[in-house]
C-alpha cells in the first residue's frame, strides 16, 4: 500500500513537473543566478542578474520563432546552465577572493557578515540537495521504487523553491511577453 | 599541475567571443549582448549548443576588465518598448582587436566562416 501511494505521488510530482517544465527550467537558472550572488556587491549581483535574465529570455523568444517545443527549449536551457556551472562557481570564487583580498587591504568589507553567512549557508545547503539527488538516484540499484520517490521528493523541493524565487525576481514579472514590461530599474538607469 | 596563464593570453573563447564580436561589427551591429555573441559563436563553430551561462558571461566580464570590451546597460525605454529584460550592451575595443590579431586561431570545432579563415592563416 505504502509503496502504491509513493509510486503514485512520485508520478504524480513527476507529472506536474513536466508539465511546468519550461517554466520551471527559467526558474531554476534565475534561483541559481539568485544563489550564486548572495552577499556580493549589489552592482555586482545586478549585472549577473540581469544578464542571465535577458539572455534566458532571448534565448526562449529566438528558439520559439525558430519552432522548437517548450521542451526542448527548457532541455536547451537546462544543458546551458549545468554545462556552466563550474565556470559559475569558479566565478564566485574569484570574487569571494577579491572581496578577502580588500578585506586584507583595509577597505570596508564589501560583503556584510550576514550575507556571507547566507551565501555559506546556503551553497551548502544547495550542495547537498543535489548530492542528495544524484546519491538517491544512483544509490537506489535496483529499488527503482525508491529512486522514483526520491527523485520526485527533490524536484518537488527545488521547484517549489525555484518557483518562489522566480515570482519574487525580475524575470518573473516579464512573463515573456504574456503580461508584459513592468519595471525597468536598473543601477544608474532610474 | 597545469601551465599558468600568461596575463596576455587569450583563451579559446574570449577568441571566439573577439572574433563573432568584430563580425557582427563588421555586419553593422555596432554592439553585442550576450545571447547575440553565443549565437553568433555557435554558427559560425557549427556548434550543437550555445555556449554555456556560466562559461559565457564569466569570459566576458573578464574581457572588460582586461579592456578587450566595453559594456553598458541599454536605455531601459528600448526595452520596455520591446517588452522585454534590459540587455547589457557589448563591443569590442581596440585593445581587443590587437589581443585577437596576437592571439591563435580558435582551436575548438572550426566550421564555416571561421574554418575559412584558418585555411586562409595556413596558406
Amino acid at each position: 500500500m505504502i509503496e502504491f501511494w509513493g509510486a503514485f505521488c512520485a508520478g504524480a510530482a513527476l507529472l506536474v513537473a513536466a508539465a511546468f517544465l519550461p517554466q520551471l527550467m527559467r526558474a531554476l537558472v534565475v534561483a541559481w543566478a539568485w544563489l550564486l550572488t548572495l552577499g556580493l556587491p549589489h552592482d555586482v549581483k545586478e549585472r549577473k542578474q540581469g544578464e542571465i535574465e535577458s539572455d534566458l529570455w532571448e534565448h526562449s523568444a529566438e528558439a520559439r520563432e525558430s519552432g522548437y517545443s517548450p521542451l526542448q527549449i527548457a532541455f536547451q536551457q537546462l544543458l546551458r546552465w549545468v554545462l556552466g556551472i563550474p565556470g559559475d562557481l569558479s566565478w564566485r570564487a574569484r570574487h569571494i577572493v577579491a572581496g578577502a583580498m580588500r578585506r586584507r587591504s583595509g577597505s570596508p568589507p564589501a560583503v556584510p557578515y550576514v550575507g556571507r553567512v547566507a551565501d555559506a549557508v546556503s551553497m551548502s545547503l544547495l550542495s547537498a540537495s543535489i548530492g542528495l539527488g544524484v546519491v538517491v538516484f544512483f544509490g537506489a540499484g535496483p529499488d527503482l521504487l525508491l529512486a522514483a520517490v526520491g527523485i520526485g521528493c527533490f524536484f518537488c523541493a527545488v521547484s517549489l523553491v525555484s518557483w518562489v524565487l522566480y515570482h519574487n525576481s525580475k524575470f518573473g514579472r516579464y512573463g515573456l511577453g504574456s503580461r508584459g514590461f513592468r519595471d525597468h530599474d536598473r543601477p544608474g538607469q532610474r | 599541475m597545469g601551465v599558468r596563464r600568461k596575463k596576455d593570453d587569450v583563451l579559446p573563447i574570449e577568441a571566439s567571443i573577439l572574433q563573432a564580436g568584430l563580425e557582427l561589427k563588421r555586419r553593422g551591429a555596432g554592439e553585442f549582448h550576450g545571447f547575440l555573441v553565443a549565437s553568433e559563436i555557435k554558427e559560425a563553430e557549427g556548434a550543437r549548443l550555445l555556449t554555456a551561462y556560466g562559461t559565457l558571461y564569466k569570459a566576458l566580464e573578464r574581457m572588460e576588465e582586461r579592456g578587450w570590451l566595453e559594456s553598458r546597460w541599454e536605455d531601459p525605454l528600448i526595452a520596455a518598448r520591446e517588452r522585454r529584460p534590459q540587455r547589457r550592451l557589448y563591443e569590442v575595443t581596440a585593445a581587443g582587436q590587437a589581443a585577437l590579431a596576437t592571439a591563435p586561431r580558435p582551436a575548438r570545432r572550426v566550421k564555416g566562416e571561421y574554418k575559412l579563415r584558418a585555411r586562409g592563416a595556413e596558406v
